[in-house]
């Protein structure tokens, strides 16, 4: 069975008081990854793997990563939304794990929304 | 939640198995979940997950079996011609996993892959013990559980 | 060009989804792989195609294509010719292969580029 090494879980555990130190409250971005059928058809997983890359070799501890289902909007896969603590969700469309990227060095990391991969800036905050 | 996944290269079948004990289907509905037209989503009229896993099997001289029991779960057996040219590749179970783990933390997941007679698990279950407070979904988790099960996949040659 | 007039030309035989045969279409999109077609494809789109599950039938509908060639002589399955009625899609059936199929559109003024 495979486990987390009492190393990995020291690692773990200062990451975790670090972050929490950094960010009063939690956390400081939330990546919210469209992986319905649709979504997986035009490309999702790859920018799954994208975003995942960027927070390891970032070694980012303040972003989350969830997935949801299909949104409807099957002709603009892959898409994500990005919601930074405080500011209202970005829906990002037609994307390749390069767009990723950027997204995330420029709007998760650094608070700049990249208007031309944007569909819509959402006005509601959910966390 | 369970999945298994099973290389046999002597019996050249690959066999994946994915079993829940959520509310489960009664007969009609398990009947239909294999109908592209029939989904409980509420955004489109079109539901293609189950409808194309089984037909990827068709394809590679597999059979698919969906099993399931109102109030129990649901089994879903895949099962394929390992050395089928048709047979997709099983891809990036990697991130698939890691996508599912940290997606729905509160989950329950044993994942168990055998080849060649060598086995790779895992089970969020001891993950969870051992981290205590600290949640499956926490960024430092997620890195480390993707290199903890990218070198069990790599072991396996799974990966 | 309409699904009428493509069928009159090439020699095709409709199926199903014969009330919207009079739908223009200007652009094709050739595979045989339905996740392909799910990313790739545009609503519009004529689909040339192989493939007879009632798959197809849904992936059509979801990417809005104007209608389903079926190449080389095959035949729908009894689902899918069904679903396609219901879902009036256009179903129209070739001998021809799909290279045949592809080219002779093309000649005609159907392209493939975006």
């Amino acid at each position: 069975m495979a486990k987390l090494s009492i190393e990995d879980l020291k690692k773990i555990k200062e990451s975790v008081r670090a972050a929490v130190t950094l960010r009063e409250g939690g956390y400081r971005a939330r990546v919210n990854v469209h992986m319905g059928t649709c979504g997986l058809a035009a490309g999702a997983r790859a920018i799954m793997t994208a975003v995942l890359d960027e927070i390891q070799k970032r070694d980012t501890k303040d972003v989350v990563v969830v997935t949801s289902g299909c949104a409807g909007l099957c002709n603009r896969e892959p898409m994500i939304t990005v919601e930074r603590m405080g500011e209202p969700p970005v829906k990002y469309v037609d994307l390749t794990p390069d767009k990723m990227r950027q997204i995330f060095s420029e709007h998760v990391l650094e608070g700049k929304i990249v208007e031309k991969y944007a569909l819509a800036i959402g006005s509601e905050t959910t966390f | 939640m369970e999945i298994r996944v099973e290389e046999d290269m002597a019996a050249d079948r690959m066999v994946i198995e994915i079993v829940d004990d959520g509310c489960g289907m009664d007969e009609e509905r398990a009947r239909k979940a294999l109908d592209p037209f029939f989904t409980t989503k509420t955004v489109r009229r079109v539901g293609l997950g189950l409808p194309l896993l089984s037909e990827a099997c068709r394809m590679s001289n597999g059979e698919f079996r969906l099993e399931s029991c109102p109030g129990k779960g649901t089994r879903v057996r895949a099962a394929f011609q390992h050395s089928h040219i048709d047979r997709k590749p099983l891809g990036n179970m990697r991130d698939t996993l890691i996508t599912l783990m940290s997606g729905h933390p509160q989950l329950d997941l044993l994942y168990e892959h055998r080849k060649e007679g060598k086995t790779f698990s895992l089970d969020t279950r001891e993950i969870k013990a051992d981290l205590g407070e600290i949640p499956l979904d926490a960024p430092a988790v997620v890195s480390a559980l993707r290199t903890l099960i990218q070198s069990g996949l790599e072991d396996l040659g799974a990966f | 060009m309409t699904l009428r007039e493509a069928a009159e030309k090439l020699g095709l035989k409709p199926v199903a989804g014969l009330s919207r045969l009079s739908r223009e279409f200007g652009q094709g999109y050739v595979s045989d792989l339905l996740s392909d077609v799910m990313a790739n494809a545009k609503p519009g789109d004529i689909w040339v195609t192989l493939q007879i599950h009632q798959n197809i039938i849904a992936v059509a509908t979801l990417k809005e294509l104007a209608g389903i060639i079926l190449i080389s002589g095959r035949q729908p399955e009894k689902q899918t010719l069904a679903k396609a009625e219901e879902e009036q899609v256009p179903l129209l059936l070739s001998d021809l292969p799909a290279f045949e199929v592809v080219g002779q559109l093309y000649q005609m003024g159907i392209t493939g580029r975006r």
